[in-house]
């Protein structure tokens, strides 16, 4: 018994052992090639510093794995030694020297080169997203309209079915008494009938409705101005959702002027070749809205060269305050200590960027009144000083930004 | 019936139609501001810094500094004659190397310079090159972006190990870029950069 259970388990470990000894290498061979090849190289035909990889084994001199060997060891010598193919790729690839990998052991270098024979891993199968799976935008605003609408329709139906219903009882009860018949009066008639005879509701309802008019025109007077909700499409169709919610991308590193001065800043399309000179396809729209900023920028993508024939974008203003007000972001992000979120909202939750706070005077006035002022670990001799001063002034009372002359009228307008 | 000298009717009728003009001017369009009151008092008539203007060739407001313009407070550091200059060192492999050889980080390291360079580097690189230099940000980890060589572990693309980068050649790599990092000097200042380089030498270390 023993010595069987020996025989067939023996050979069966042999393979997971050899199979499990397979697959610990093609895994080293990823990590080394992403440690070492991936910042310049991709395994599919797309160029970043490098050329793509896909098909190199058919473009190098046979053998190829002997030619890849020396190449990735140390691509200097073996352009010096004067192989015509080396110096062909020098060429063509801008004249930029890749590094030597001589310090990679020989079974390293073969896992690389095994890795790069293996090609691109599978792309994840994408989520199908069903045509008409979009979530059906909910009717805005107008809603409640409609359902009074519908519901006064229904109720001058419901009315005139019941009047004549009414009507044609009281016929037969004055037919029975020996009476004339009740004129007839018409829808319209009816309604007058029925409004002559209940004042009271009527004029309830009167009021009720005035009441009502008054605050829809009151809300839509208190609006004029104000740009709260407006979400503009833009030029390019930017999420902030996938940058700064998904990639992590901190907000002032595109705004970098938010804690240097006045404007936040709209960045300059360099910064954002700083990620998409290597990222040329997005996840929601595909090359269509990248590809934009290589027009603007008359960036070619597959020679990695810019144009001499820059365009500016034309991004349209979200946030906007009046010539009369005076707004500095330095001031509120870095002495302030504001989040960028307290004012902009979850922009790391918009696929379009949309203004969240209404900005207006009573806004702004509303913070200054109620936001505490933080008196500690600012590091800064006169900040410590006046706070100091202020706890002395308004002993036991909260420091707000009041009470430091936050409402000064000529604190913002002057 | 009648209330006053009009009807009944007419009266519903006006205050249905005031309802309906007003509920219009309710914003319900995402791409309207909505209407303003004095709108020259939002849209100023002079050129605002992102506005469109007719008057240059290429139709921005926005102007580029002249070539050689030295930024306002660029001399903190009467210690350092080099670091005084702006940057000496030009985005070729031979200044990077001089760069590496020549420069010292002008800035004294303390902890409270090394806490700058860190929030510093939370904002400007971590995306990338992740919390401890690793190349394992959100970017590359959820955005596809190329790995980028590890601090500690990784092996330059301009020979030697990235552990053992000199302050010079990792200040000229924040202001030039290489292979897939662009330059971050329109969005870092000299001195942000010295201290995020301060940053990253510890980050070689772990």
């Amino acid at each position: 018994m023993h010595t069987k259970l020996t025989k067939v388990f023996f050979p069966l470990f042999f393979l997971f052992f050899l199979t499990f000894s397979f697959t610990a290498k093609a895994v080293d061979g990823e990590k080394l090639f992403k440690q070492n090849c991936s910042a310049c190289h991709k395994l599919d035909d797309k160029k970043l510093t490098g050329p793509g990889l896909k098909g190199v084994f058919d473009r190098v001199p046979q053998p190829a794995e002997e030619w890849l060997y020396k190449w990735i060891k140390d691509n200097e010598a073996l352009r010096k030694s004067g192989d015509a193919y080396a110096n062909k790729v020098f060429n063509d690839n801008g004249k930029i020297p890749m590094s030597s990998f001589a310090h990679l052991s020989d079974e390293e270098l073969k896992a690389i080169i095994a890795t790069i024979k293996a090609g691109p891993p599978a792309p994840p199968t994408p989520v199908a997203t069903a045509p008409g799976a979009e979530p059906a935008q909910a009717p805005k605003g107008n809603t409640m309209l409609y359902v009074l609408l519908g519901l006064t329709i229904l109720f001058l139906i419901l009315i005139n079915v019941l009047s004549g219903v009414k009507r044609s009882l009281q016929t037969l009860v004055n037919e029975k008494e020996g009476l004339p018949a009740p004129a007839e009066l018409g829808a319209w008639g009816e309604i007058k009938y029925w409004m002559a005879h209940n004042k009271g509701i009527v004029a309830l309802g009167i009021i009720i409705g005035f009441l009502w008019i008054s605050k829809i025109g009151w809300d839509a007077l208190m609006g004029i101005g104000v740009y709260q909700g407006y979400q503009p499409e833009q030029p390019i169709a930017f999420s902030h959702q996938i940058h700064a919610g998904q990639n992590g991308i901190n907000c002032v590193y595109c705004h970098s002027g938010a804690e240097k001065g006045k404007t936040a800043g709209i960045p300059s399309a360099n910064v954002c070749m700083n990620c998409h000179k290597a990222v040329q396809e997005g996840k929601l729209t595909g090359t269509k809205e990248i590809a934009k900023i290589y027009a603007a920028l008359d960036y070619d993508p597959n020679t990695g060269k810019y144009g001499s024939n820059p365009k500016p974008i034309k991004w349209v203003k979200v946030h906007n305050l009046p010539d009369h007000v005076y707004f500095n972001h330095s001031q509120h992000t870095v002495a302030g200590k504001q989040e960028c979120k307290t004012c902009h909202g979850a922009i790391d939750s918009m696929t379009v960027a949309k203004q969240h706070s209404p900005l207006t005077m009573g806004w702004c006035i509303e913070c200054h009144r109620t936001t505490e002022v933080q008196t500690a670990g600012n590091g800064n001799a006169y900040y410590d000083y006046i706070h100091a001063t202020y706890k002395d002034k308004f002993k036991g009372q909260p420091i707000t930004v009041e009470k430091m002359g936050g409402l000064e009228c000529a604190k913002c307008h002057y | 019936m009648k209330i006053g000298k009009y009807s009944t009717t007419s009266i519903t009728a006006t205050a249905f139609g005031i309802m309906v003009a007003l509920s219009s001017c309710i914003k319900t369009d995402p791409n309207s501001p909505g209407y303003e009151y004095m709108p020259d008092m939002y849209r100023s008539p002079s050129y605002e810094t992102y506005s469109v203007n007719p008057n240059f060739e290429d139709g921005m407001t926005a102007r580029k500094p002249v070539e050689g313009t030295i930024t306002r407070g660029e001399y903190p550091y009467p210690a350092s004659t080099i670091n005084n200059m702006p940057f000496a060192y030009a985005d070729t492999k031979e200044d990077y190397e001089r760069a590496g050889a020549e420069l010292t980080n002008p800035i004294e390291l303390t902890p409270a310079i090394l806490a700058d360079g860190k929030v510093l580097y939370e904002k400007y690189c971590t995306h990338c090159h992740g919390a401890t230099g690793q190349a394992d940000g959100k970017t590359v980890t959820a955005g596809g972006f190329p790995p980028p060589p590890s601090y500690s572990a990784g092996m330059s693309s301009r020979g030697g190990a990235m552990k053992d980068l000199t302050p010079g050649k990792i200040f000229h790599t924040i202001t030039y870029g290489v292979n897939m990092m662009g330059s971050h000097a329109s969005q870092l200042n000299k001195v942000e950069r010295w201290k995020i380089t301060h940053y990253v030498q510890t980050l070689q270390k772990q």
